[in-house]
């Protein structure tokens, strides 16, 4: 817990110190640094346990808003997070993860939804994006733990800006 | 919102996020308008969707979320859930940031 709280703050610290001229600030969450819009009117730690990192470009409440947060309880239905979501997006069913953890979230995530998968640095990054309503991209960092990137504005172009990646499929 | 409300909204809330999310005297509008957002997506998710009758048309008034999730908020307190373990857990994840900028008036 207090790991968590101690890596909020140096990302918090990471995101108000490293503003670039360019119009992205660098935000670090989970040991991973990402290029986010600059000029954001709020930052802060959210959570029962401080593990939401939220940056807000608007003052009305929720909206404009981009977050990071761990959501280690996801159930995969006995699969791994990568054979879990692989499974989910089905770019390959032999996983055979427990059937209502994935209908439940392709319910839940997927419906409506463009989703697939984005590579970047050996890592699998597996998006749900909506025109309409919030977008969700869910990866791995090399600590192991869930990371859920969500946000009411950002389309396909600006996930990819922010975390890095050049291509989807 | 009476306290009545609060005390039931409060379950509704702690049911999605876990027991110590929030407490009666902290519930307000916003957390009100995400747990009845939750409350619908976990009954569609458990295509139970006849438990929150939708208003006939347009967005639903303050008045309507207080009412809605209040009393589905009294329901869950007596054990009446109708929403798969699985489908409350997708969407305590969906909506988890949504609920914590709520409770901050965010």
């Amino acid at each position: 817990m207090k790991k968590f709280a101690l890596l909020l703050v140096l990302a918090i610290t990471s995101v108000t110190a490293c503003a670039q001229s360019d119009q992205t600030i660098t935000a670090v969450f989970s040991g991973m640094k990402f290029k986010v819009p600059g000029a954001p009117l709020i930052i802060g730690a959210l959570g029962q346990s401080n593990d939401i990192l939220l940056i807000k470009y608007s003052n009305n409440p929720g909206e404009r808003y981009i977050s990071f947060s761990t959501e280690n309880s996801l159930d995969t239905g006995d699969c791994k997070v990568g054979d879990f979501f692989k499974e989910i997006l089905e770019t390959d069913s032999k996983y055979e993860c427990e059937k209502s953890a994935v209908d439940s979230f392709r319910k839940v995530f997927s419906e409506g939804a463009n989703s697939g998968v984005w590579q970047g640095e050996g890592r699998d990054y597996f998006y749900f994006l909506s025109d309409k309503q919030r977008s969700f991209v869910f990866f791995v960092p090399d600590n192991g733990h869930l990371v859920k990137l969500e946000s009411d504005f950002l389309d396909a172009r600006d996930f990819q800006k922010l975390l890095g990646t050049t291509s989807g499929h | 919102m009476d306290s009545n409300q609060r005390q039931h909204i409060s379950t509704v809330i702690n049911y999605f996020w876990g027991v110590d999310t929030t407490a009666p005297e902290h519930v307000n509008q916003g957390m009100a308008a995400i747990a009845l957002e939750a409350l619908e997506e976990a009954q569609s998710c458990t295509a139970a969707m006849d438990l929150v009758p939708r208003p006939v048309s347009g967005k639903p008034g303050a008045s309507y979320v207080v009412k809605q999730v209040a009393k589905i908020g009294q329901r869950i307190a007596a054990g009446d859930t109708q929403v798969y373990e699985s489908c409350r857990q997708r969407v305590a994840i969906n909506y988890r940031t949504q609920m914590e900028m709520a409770k901050q008036g965010l």
